[in-house]
């Protein structure tokens, strides 16, 4: 069942890089049909022949099946000056988009997924971090992350202690601000756009605004992609194939608490597409 | 071990939480008190690991579904102040939250 | 494997599913397997000690039959929380100061070998051994069609405990059979007495020619092939 909260909300459908003059992308929104055409000057999004709202911003195509209660979350970062701005495509991902989104969230998995790259199995150590669910922005901030990365970016050199913060603006958008190899003081933003194409199906979007002008472009999204294919085997094979609200069966530690604080998040904003809302 | 006391404040159906919290420290092998004053409040007397007691905070911040909690406080308790505490797990529910269950 | 001590209280031993060929499971693997629905990752210790285990981690839901063997443990492969033979969690990467208790544990169904076959109970209590029946390990299939089909195809001269006997290019062999969601069946063929490699490889031949005969009668969508991904041809591969 969509619920209003789900319909109204902003989704990525598109690269604008796919907009091409006279281009027809056939696409599906939480199990409806859509097409987003360009003809020319313009772009549009449309249900058979309703109108859908759209927006072009973040190097994507955003639209809404309803009418969005909130214009699209601002990402300063991402419109900084300076920024190697990398779409890097999609992925298909048979899991719900909020599984998607916690698993982007989550820090415990490095050692164990993506070994010798984003962690390492001497050091999975999970140190305490903050988080916090902002009322007034409603949104969800994980501060003072730290984990041990012997590869941390592709221009990275041997291990460091890596510094993050995830900021969840949308339930189905998470970014992660990352130690900036290249610029001490600066964060590498790393962005996951995930459009929900049914509750246990997504396409992935993954985004990037860093400072890097050295690494070529096919490296920057080759990484990614590696590392989104680690993630991929994980996510589809979860049990329940929804994210439990009410995990009862699951054992969630100190490590968990932003993926404890994501659910809160969902439960209290009832944003119950691909969750599962009874004990499980 | 370590000794800690945890609020929980938020809106809740307090008995169906309690129980819901009593599942959730027998699971994770804990021992101690709930104290409940009220569909707002629930204050847990908990021993055990130091990092099963912030299991057990972080389990009980989402709740069961009927719950929304907005805050958790956990301060640790000098051992010397619970040589007093149970060995098993305990519920009392004050009054007022006997009152509430329909 | 399991110490065998026939009780009065124990469910008939029809109960034991045969999920898999002892021969090719060396000790270190791990793969999905289905008994009564169920499905589990069925692994085996450094040493050789088999587990049967509900294929869902208690920490955050990952398929188990993903994890790795460490010795005598298993390790979910998501965050490497560590389960011994007994199913209780001994290790969690993320706390490593923490001893988990008694309660954080895998759920386990039972596990038996025999007669050149690898056999789980889901039954409460564990069952009597099946029948000794021995058998010499050939290879096991995934077939896209359900069993009946499968007994429809076969000429079965005899059948008990999930294994029918039959004759294939004049052999005597046994063919293990297990379900598997969506309509398919996992069958695990053994030949009565022991073969040579050139039989082995004929008789393998004839497996799956009787696996195109099952699934032209019974086609399996697409998108039910797409949901199970891994199957006892890809995971155990084919027996020595
Ligand atoms: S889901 Fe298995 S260790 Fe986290
Ligand atoms: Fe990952």
């Amino acid at each position: 069942m969509i619920n209003e909260i789900a319909l109204n909300d902003w989704y990525p459908v598109a690269m604008a890089s796919e907009l091409k003059p006279g281009c027809r992308l056939n696409r599906v929104l939480m199990e409806r049909e859509i097409q987003i055409s360009n003809d020319g000057d313009k772009t549009h999004a449309f249900e058979g022949s309703r109108v859908l709202p759209l927006q072009i911003r973040y190097d994507h195509v955003w639209t809404s099946l309803g009418a969005p209660a909130r214009p699209l979350f601002e990402i300063p970062e991402g419109e900084q000056d300076g920024r190697r701005l990398v779409a890097c495509g999609r992925v298909h991902v048979r899991c719900s988009p909020l599984r998607a989104v916690e698993n982007f969230l989550d820090i415990a998995h490095f050692p164990y997924v993506h070994t010798g790259i984003l962690g390492a199995e001497d050091h999975p150590e999970v140190e305490r971090y903050d988080v916090e669910i902002d009322d007034e922005k409603d949104e969800v901030w994980a501060r003072q992350v730290k984990f041990f990365q012997p590869q941390a970016a592709k221009s990275a050199e041997g291990g460091i202690m890596a510094d993050y913060m995830y900021r969840v603006p949308a339930p189905t958008t998470s970014i992660l601000y990352k130690t900036c190899p290249a610029r001490v003081g600066e964060w590498d933003i790393i962005t996951l756009f995930v459009q929900p194409v049914s509750e246990t199906t997504c396409d992935v979007w993954p985004w990037m605004a860093l400072y890097d002008d050295e690494t070529p472009f096919n490296d920057l999204v080759q990484f990614q992609q590696t590392i989104f294919m680690q993630d991929r085997s994980i996510l589809e094979n979860q049990i329940p194939a929804l994210l439990p609200l009410d995990p009862k069966m699951e054992t969630p530690t100190r490590a968990d608490l932003t993926s404890i604080a994501y659910r809160r998040w969902l439960k209290r904003r009832r944003m119950f597409y691909g969750a599962q809302t009874i004990a499980a | 071990m370590s000794f800690a006391k945890i609020e929980f404040y938020g809106t809740f159906d307090t008995r169906h939480f309690c129980d819901w919290i009593g599942h959730r420290a027998h699971k994770l092998g804990l021992t101690g008190r709930i104290e409940a004053a009220s569909s707002e409040r629930i204050t847990l007397y908990v021993q055990g690991q130091e990092e099963l007691l912030n299991a057990m905070e972080v389990a009980c911040s989402l709740g069961p579904i009927d719950a929304d909690v907005s805050h958790t406080n956990l301060v640790f308790i000098d051992p010397a102040d619970a040589s007093d505490w149970p060995n098993r797990f305990q519920i009392d529910v004050g009054p007022e939250v006997l009152a509430d269950r329909r | 494997m399991t110490q065998q001590s026939p009780s009065p209280t124990a469910k008939p031993s029809s109960s034991w599913i045969p999920v898999a060929l002892s021969a090719g499971f060396r000790p270190g693997s791990n793969i999905r397997v289905f008994a009564d629905g169920n499905d589990i990752a069925l692994w085996s210790s450094f040493s050789g000690k088999l587990s049967a285990w509900v294929n869902r981690c208690p920490h955050r839901g990952m398929r188990l039959s993903h994890g790795f063997v460490r010795g005598e443990m298993l390790a979910c492969i998501y965050h490497g929380w560590h389960f011994a033979q007994d199913a209780n969690c001994k290790y969690i990467p993320a706390h490593p100061e923490l001893v988990p208790g008694e309660m954080i544990c895998a759920q386990a169904h039972h596990a038996h070998e025999q007669d050149g076959l690898l056999w789980v109970s889901c039954a409460e209590e564990e069952p009597d051994a099946p029948a000794r029946l021995p058998g010499f390990g050939v290879r096991s299939l995934l077939i896209d069609a359900p069993r009946p089909v499968l007994a429809g195809v076969l000429e079965v001269t005899h059948e008990a405990q999930g294994r029918w006997e039959l004759t294939l290019a004049d052999q005597p062999v046994i063919l293990g059979v297990q379900d598997w969601p969506e309509g398919r069946t996992g069958v695990h063929l053994l030949t009565k007495e022991a073969v040579s490699a050139e039989t082995k490889k004929m008789l393998s031949r004839e497996l799956e020619a009787m696996r195109r005969t099952c699934e032209a009668i019974a086609p399996v969508s697409a998108s039910a092939s797409a949901s199970v991904p891994s199957g006892p041809s890809s995971r155990s591969g084919d027996a020595a």
